[in-house]
């Protein structure tokens, strides 16, 4: 039987009900009570969970079989992002693949145009740099080497395994994903009392949206995430087993949001979370990799007694330097050019960007979340590329290397085609929401 | 410290500036580095696998008449890897530079006289609930039911027998719970390299050099004039002079941070001696009245040497005290070292890349010299400049080598801090220090909660906090509390468990001595009976 919650949680929405799930879990670790107060919250946007929610939700016990069943759930492996007529598919990476020790993508991401000109369906190559002659052959696109996005593309799925190794997100419906995620918490002990006198309160409240998108259903669409730059706005479409939604985002309020100076923490034992929550959106997957990771630290430094502040110090540190990293990437969907970047971006993103653009390098900063990889792709998905290829690159032979290249993109894609239908896979692991039960859910 | 975001806008800003006509850009296209050593030719090889094949000219400036210091004979884990990426053959890397295996440092009357710890290269237990198991032990430790922290580490006790096999490579082994580096002659490991380097092409100019020809902006390098007249001109120079500085303290990154008041000691005095039979598999660093003696066991010799505050004691003592600890005869004449510790916050500046103790000093008490000459190295060539002006790349590096040695810094200061010694005006002085302010805060939360201010950029990770704050007598008064909600029974029958693991498992294992002439003599990339030896981890 668990104690008075020393440790209570005040919140609402589906990120407050997945912060109280993990901490009832580790409350229940260390001895502690834990008791919350949640609110449903609007609960429209669906839960977009990436690789280190869904690893803090393996530590806790909770399967994911179990997990995408109850939150008719999909996977994701990427986002495809649309700049005008150009579309490009970032999937989620691991880490950095090498050629010869250089990564990947400071070989690939100089490539003139290969994406924008014809598009990720086709995968045409172009010439590697001008002056290339004529029969050498050109490299693939970065992207198009990774099997996950081609499995993003043809609506498959498989979980990776050797010598595929990628990552992969999934998308719970919000209204399912709140139960789950408060039984859950109630399974770990969570007591609906209030707290002892002494408990150190935490608040996780979502902000309304509202003002930054608004949110629509559209007709049945393949499952995947999808974001669509119109002009100054931007359409984010998220995709589960039962509906799309479609968030649009607004772009003059939305970007003064982000823009708004990086608020300091202050060690007050409320804002650990809140920060983040405030600081980030839920349209990708960094907002619950964030505060899957501000909740791990939490376990870590689990506050005790007279000492919390200290505790909570770092803790609040470190999750508002996530933050502002993570909030950088999310803010490029408003500066969406150079020039916006290198005038409106903070001195991190304004750092990436011009290293990136003068030598293809990304410095990154303790507390990342997002890797050298995807920064790259993500750079070149709106036309902002490097002037020159790395130097060290230059002694490699060119041919010797667009033909490993392309073999590895022939194998990437010779696998993912052999993979199922996300439909068939879900259906398979048992998954997959009857069409009469999706219906009745909408 | 500007950005490098900050950095772009001002090179904007700069562009129309009569200064920066003053040196026009070109394509990197020869490098030079100006001097060897360990430095030098440690960044001469790196050059010639990974630069010399891009086009570029690389060029080694040295006299022989000019001593190396050939600081760190104790080096690091990740010198392993460096040899790696270069393809040397680790066999040949025991057979040439006398190398034996390190698995950590013996800190002997640090805390207090009397007392004695290793920092192990690996883990103390394994994770219990999620949470590191020092916290486990501390707990126990409060109730007078733990032990020595020590018997939890694979690497110290094979240390304490005098033991070593390689790692396994499957992480369910408790082989694989550590990792090792080595105990080498550095001027036998920079002729190793220097072979190396000059097979792959680099052209060693034997040297003297007698000035910097600066560039008419005065902030870049255009030559050096060497004493017998002749200038060597190249786009991009490494300064790898050591304490001299001779062409970094010539640009914009001659400001040099001082860090005395931390790190107090400024001078050694080192010396050879005849070594045992058996070599011992860790360095040992012993704290004495006015700083601490180092002694790095090779194999047919001992390094010795004394690390001192120059206002504590003189040289003549300093080099009398240190004779009279050595267990052998001397193989060679004490060799006296002055230097501050310190760093250069533009160790990049201009067309000039400080590499080595040109960039700053800190302590050879962490064997981190050789380390911060091979990280300096990695970035360098990460950031190859493009051309012989890279503001960008420049603050990039800077701000990665920074990063790296404020943690370093901290790391090394706590050694002095954390003790209970009051026998010398050394240590009394070095317990009231006034540290970092990062440093209290890490000190300060472990003391009480026994959290580990973790990173993930940097050299010295949890593990080896955890060694020197226990090692030290910071022992946290409380714990985390998933391993207080443990029964203490159960605890302390896993840490009796898992003591008795590590200690069957090591005794199984080879001699060093005997592993070393093994290895070296065998055919196969592995000693015979590494396999064997691997215990399975507790889980």
């Amino acid at each position: 039987m668990s104690a008075q919650p020393q440790l209570f949680l005040r919140g609402s929405g589906p990120a407050a009900a997945f912060c109280a799930a993990v901490l009832a879990r580790k409350a229940q670790l260390t001895g502690s009570g834990f008791g919350a107060e949640i609110e449903c919250g609007a609960l429209k946007i669906p839960l977009i969970l990436g690789p280190e929610s869904l690893r803090v939700l393996h530590g806790i016990g909770i399967d994911e079989r179990d997990l995408m069943k109850a939150c008719r759930g999909t996977y994701a492996l990427g986002t495809i992002y649309h700049v005008g007529d150009k579309p490009a598919t970032i999937p989620v990476l691991s880490g950095e693949d090498t050629l010869d020790g250089i990564p990947l993508f400071r070989i690939c991401a100089s490539e003139p145009d290969a994406e924008s000109e014809h598009g990720p369906e086709t995968w045409t190559e172009t010439g590697i740099e001008t002056g290339t002659e004529t029969g050498t052959p050109s490299l693939p696109a970065y992207a198009a080497l990774y099997p996950s996005t081609y499995l993003a593309e043809t609506d498959r799925m498989a979980h990776p395994s050797p010598p595929h190794d990628y990552q992969y997100c999934v998308v719970l419906d919000p209204n399912a994903a709140f139960d789950y995620f408060m039984r859950a918490a109630r399974h770990y002990g969570m007591r609906n009392q209030p707290p002892i006198q002494s408990a150190l309160i935490i608040t996780a409240f979502e902000p309304a949206h509202e003002d930054i998108f608004t949110i629509s259903q559209t007709a049945s669409a393949p499952i995947r995430s999808r974001v669509v730059h119109h002009d100054r706005a931007q359409a984010c479409e998220i995709s589960l087993s039962t509906q799309v939604c479609e968030l649009t985002l607004r772009a003059a309020k939305a970007a003064l949001a982000a823009a708004t100076p990086h608020a300091k923490p202050d060690g007050e034992t409320s804002d650990v979370l809140q920060h983040i929550m405030s600081r980030l959106l839920p349209f990708d997957r960094l907002y619950y990799d964030a505060l899957s990771m501000s909740l791990e630290e939490f376990y870590q430094f689990w506050p005790v007694g007279d000492e919390s502040g200290m505790a909570l110090h770092t803790i609040a540190a470190r999750s508002a330097r996530r933050a502002d990293l993570a909030s950088d990437f999310q803010r490029l969907h408003w500066l969406c050019d150079e020039r916006a970047i290198m005038s409106r971006g903070s001195d991190a993103l304004q750092g990436k960007c011009a290293l990136f653009i003068h030598r293809g390098h990304i410095p990154l900063h303790e507390g990342e979340i997002v890797n050298a990889s995807e920064w790259a792709m993500r750079f070149a998905s709106l036309g902002i590329k490097p002037k020159t290829r790395d130097p060290l690159a230059a002694p490699l032979n060119m041919e010797e290397m667009g033909q490993a290249l392309i073999k590895r993109r022939a194998d990437a894609r010779g696998w993912a085609s052999q993979q199922m239908s996300q439909t068939d896979y879900l259906g398979k692991m048992g998954a997959l929401i009857p069409a009469s039960t999706a219906r009745r859910a909408q | 410290m500007s950005s490098i975001g900050e950095m772009k806008l001002n090179s904007h800003t700069n562009s129309t500036s009569p200064n920066a006509s003053a040196a026009a850009p070109r394509p990197v296209k020869h490098i030079v580095i100006a001097g060897g050593g360990t430095a030098g030719w440690m960044t001469a090889a790196a050059l010639a696998k990974l630069v010399i094949p891009a086009g570029i000219k690389v060029t080694l400036i040295e006299s022989d008449s000019i001593k190396t210091v050939g600081v760190g004979e104790a080096t690091l884990p990740h010198l392993r890897f460096f040899n790696t990426s270069l393809g040397f053959d680790e066999k040949e890397i025991f057979r040439e530079t006398e190398a034996t295996i390190k698995l950590g440092i013996e800190f002997c009357d640090w805390g207090k006289i009397g007392d004695r710890y290793v920092h192990p290269f690996g883990d103390y237990g394994f994770d219990v609930r999620g949470v590191s198991f020092h916290h486990i032990w501390s707990a126990l430790h409060r109730n007078q039911a733990a032990g020595r922290i020590d018997d939890f580490s694979l690497p110290v006790v094979m240390s304490e027998q005098n033991r070593f096999c390689f790692p396994s490579d499957d992480p369910e082994r408790l082989m694989s719970t550590f990792s090792y580096a080595y105990q080498l002659d550095a001027g036998l490991y920079a002729q190793y390299l220097r072979k190396f380097a000059q097979r792959c092409g680099v052209t060693r100019i034997e040297g003297r050099i007698d000035e910097v020809k600066m560039a008419a902006d005065g902030e870049h390098i255009d030559g050096l004039i060497l004493s017998d007249g002749t200038t060597i001109n190249a786009d991009f120079f490494v300064d790898c002079t050591g304490f001299r500085a001779l062409l970094i303290g010539n640009t914009k990154g001659r400001d040099f941070e001082d860090w005395t008041h931390w790190l107090p000691c400024d001078r050694a005095v080192a010396v050879r001696c005849e070594g045992s039979n058996a070599p011992e598999p860790y360095t040992r660093a012993s704290a004495k009245d006015a700083g601490w003696m180092w002694r790095i066991p090779l194999q047919s010799r001992i390094g010795n040497g004394y690390v001192y505050s120059s206002e504590m004691i003189s040289p003549e003592t300093a080099e009398r005290d240190l004779l009279a600890q050595l267990e052998g005869p001397t193989t060679s004449d004490p060799l006296h070292l002055k230097f501050k510790t310190g760093w250069r916050r533009a160790g990049w500046s201009g067309n000039c890349v400080a590499v080595g103790l040109s960039a700053g000093f800190l302590e050879p008490l962490e064997s981190t010299s050789i380390h911060l000459i091979q990280s300096a190295i990695t970035h360098l060539i990460e950031l190859l400049p493009l051309s012989s002006d890279s503001p960008l790349e420049a603050a990039e590096f800077n701000r990665l080598m920074d990063n790296e040695v404020d943690k370093i810094r901290d790391f090394l200061i706590l050694h002095y801090h954390a003790t209970q010694r009051t026998d010398s005006p050394f240590w009394d002085k070095m317990r009231e220090l006034s540290v970092p302010e990062s440093l209290t805060e890490k000190m300060e939360i472990f003391r009480r909660l026994g959290y580990v201010q973790s990173y993930k950029t940097g050299l010295f990770l949890d593990a080896s906090w955890v060694a020197v704050f226990l090692g030290q007598n910071i022992i946290p008064q409380s714990s985390h509390p998933a391993a207080l909600s443990l029964p203490p029974q159960k605890a302390a029958a896993m840490a009796s468990s898992l003591a008795a693991q590590i200690k069957s498992t090591v005794s199984v294992l080879p001699q060093h001595r005997d592993f070393i002439s093994e290895f070296t003599h065998s055919a196969g990339t592995k000693a015979p009976g590494a396999a064997g030896a691997a215990g399975a981890r507790q889980s």
